[in-house]
């Protein structure tokens, strides 16, 4: 445990950040995809017409994990090799990672919800995709607005 | 509105809400009421390609049209649903009618005809036929071997066919309540409890109309409804007009009112049967935007089942010329 009190803890905690940020949010894009896919293949199995209005629905979700891509990205690029992060800059990169993580996962689960349930608009009626995909950006902003918030944070690393 | 967070029924959820689409609605079933005849009708179920073979059918053939219906149904369930075995406790009632047939069969020393068995059903007919010969049971559940031991045993001392369907009757309700409370979901048990005490309540009303008295009535009652046999002791000293008074606190006082109302106007219960039909659609409805669990498929094998309902109500009326409002007054309600 020698390198907790070396030059590396500022450096392992961004990159604990940055990790955190991309695990969380891919965890929770892939779960939502995934059940809106399997919802998606119940209808197209049933109709293959409705196939773009489906797809478009079942990505919706997989943006929160974009994100969290970004956050990662950023964090990783105040790491200079060979220069290592002091701890305050650490600790603030790997706190900025928290909102998009934490609300990037629990919005891309719920979008998923609502991604379900517009595919199963588009199964009652073929012209209700627009509708449905309103419904579930209304959930993205909560992501979009935590990923603002982490961008912020890391500005002051 | 009932929702669950059940993920895995994703795909049969989706599957189910497109093939809904294409239950039969109300207007279709006016449009075959309003048929000129009983084949008009049946064209209509041409149309929307009822069972396998409707269309090398004549109208005559309805029955087995409808029941190829409902094998559809349930080999969609059997395709589409996760754990299949979740639906044994809706499929049980065939092989306890199947049961009963062979039990009767057997005790009359006939043979079990084709034409009497009900399908889709557990355990084949034929598998069944042969546990009688070789009068071995084993293979069966519990309470099914239970119960055709206890069909032997009281027919041996009073030789009363009506004995068979009161034992093979509770049985099959012992048996739902058992299956449900193994799945643990609590609409498939709601469901299961309305039907126990939906078919008590009829159990008292019949034994009132007949005249018979509280002895006799206490040996039909199934029990694991959500009264116990001090309600319906209470409830048998009642007037019918009085019977929503008994029912006042439960879910099922304006059932009550609405079933009294309509046997002052009519004096039969086809009025009360068809409102214990009507309250469960309303209970299925319920599911009508749950996005994850089993309920929209088990939502689905009802409604799909009260659809053949309606539809055997009308080609029965149609085939025997009963005027158009007789046959509309015993709809029951569509879930779509």
């Amino acid at each position: 445990m020698e390198f907790l009190q070396g030059d590396l803890i500022g450096t392992i905690l961004a990159v604990l950040g940055a990790a955190f940020a991309f695990v969380l949010t891919g965890i929770g894009s892939s779960r939502a995809v995934g059940v809106a896919g399997q919802a998606g293949a119940g209808v197209l199995t049933e109709d293959p017409d409705r196939f773009v209005p489906v797809m478009i629905l079942q990505a919706l979700p997989s943006t929160q994990a974009i994100y969290g891509f970004v956050i990662a990205f950023l964090i990783i690029g105040n790491i200079v090799t060979g220069q290592p992060l002091d701890f305050g800059s650490g600790l603030i990169l790997f706190l900025a990672s928290l909102p998009v993580g934490i609300v990037g996962y629990a919005s891309a689960v719920l979008q998923g919800r609502v991604s379900v349930a517009g595919i199963h608009m588009v199964a009652k009626q073929a012209d209700s995709m627009i509708r449905g995909v309103i419904l579930a950006l209304m959930v993205e902003m909560f992501a979009i607005l935590s990923l603002i918030i982490s961008i912020l944070i890391i500005g002051k690393a | 509105m009932i929702q669950s967070m059940d993920t895995k029924y994703a795909y049969a959820v989706s599957r189910i809400r497109v093939i809904e689409q294409q239950m039969l609605s109300g207007n279709v079933l006016q449009r075959m009421i309003e048929a000129e005849s009983a084949e008009e009708a049946f064209k209509v179920l041409k149309e929307v390609n009822y069972g396998f073979s409707a269309n090398d059918s004549s109208v005559f053939d309805y029955e087995r049209i409808l029941n190829e219906e409902f094998d559809k149904v349930y080999q969609l369930l059997m395709e589409i649903a996760p754990n299949p075995e979740a639906f044994d406790l809706f499929f049980i009632k065939n092989d306890y009618h199947n049961l009963k047939v062979y039990l009767k069969a057997e005790l009359s020393n006939q043979d079990v005809h084709n034409q009497y068995l009900a399908k889709p059903s557990l355990y084949s007919p034929a598998k069944i036929g042969d546990m009688f010969r070789e009068r071995v049971f084993a293979d069966l559940p519990k309470i099914m071997v239970e119960a055709i031991g206890a069909c032997f045993e009281a027919f041996s001392k009073t030789a009363d066919p009506q004995l068979i369907d009161i034992i093979m009757d509770q049985a099959l309700y012992r048996h739902m309540s058992a299956l449900a409370s193994k799945l643990g979901n609590e609409f498939i048990s709601q469901i299961v409890t309305i039907n126990i005490d939906l078919a008590n309540l009829k159990i008292v009303l019949r034994t009132k109309l007949i005249n018979q008295g509280w002895d006799f009535l206490e040996q039909f009652l199934i029990p694991g409804g959500s009264f116990g046999i001090d309600f319906y002791q209470d409830l048998f000293e009642y007037e019918f007009k009085d019977f929503p008074k008994a029912y006042a606190e439960t879910q099922y006082s304006q059932l009550a009112i609405a079933s009294m109302e309509s046997y002052k106007y009519t004096d039969s219960l086809a009025g009360f049967e068809m409102l214990c039909d009507n309250y469960l659609v309303n209970l299925l409805k319920q599911t009508k935007f749950a996005i994850f669990g089993i309920e929209p498929l088990v939502t689905y094998l009802l409604a799909k089942e009260m659809e053949i309902k309606n539809v055997r109500i009308i080609m029965v009326g149609k085939i025997n010329h009963l005027a158009q409002d007789v046959i509309r007054e015993r709809l029951r309600e569509t879930y779509v």
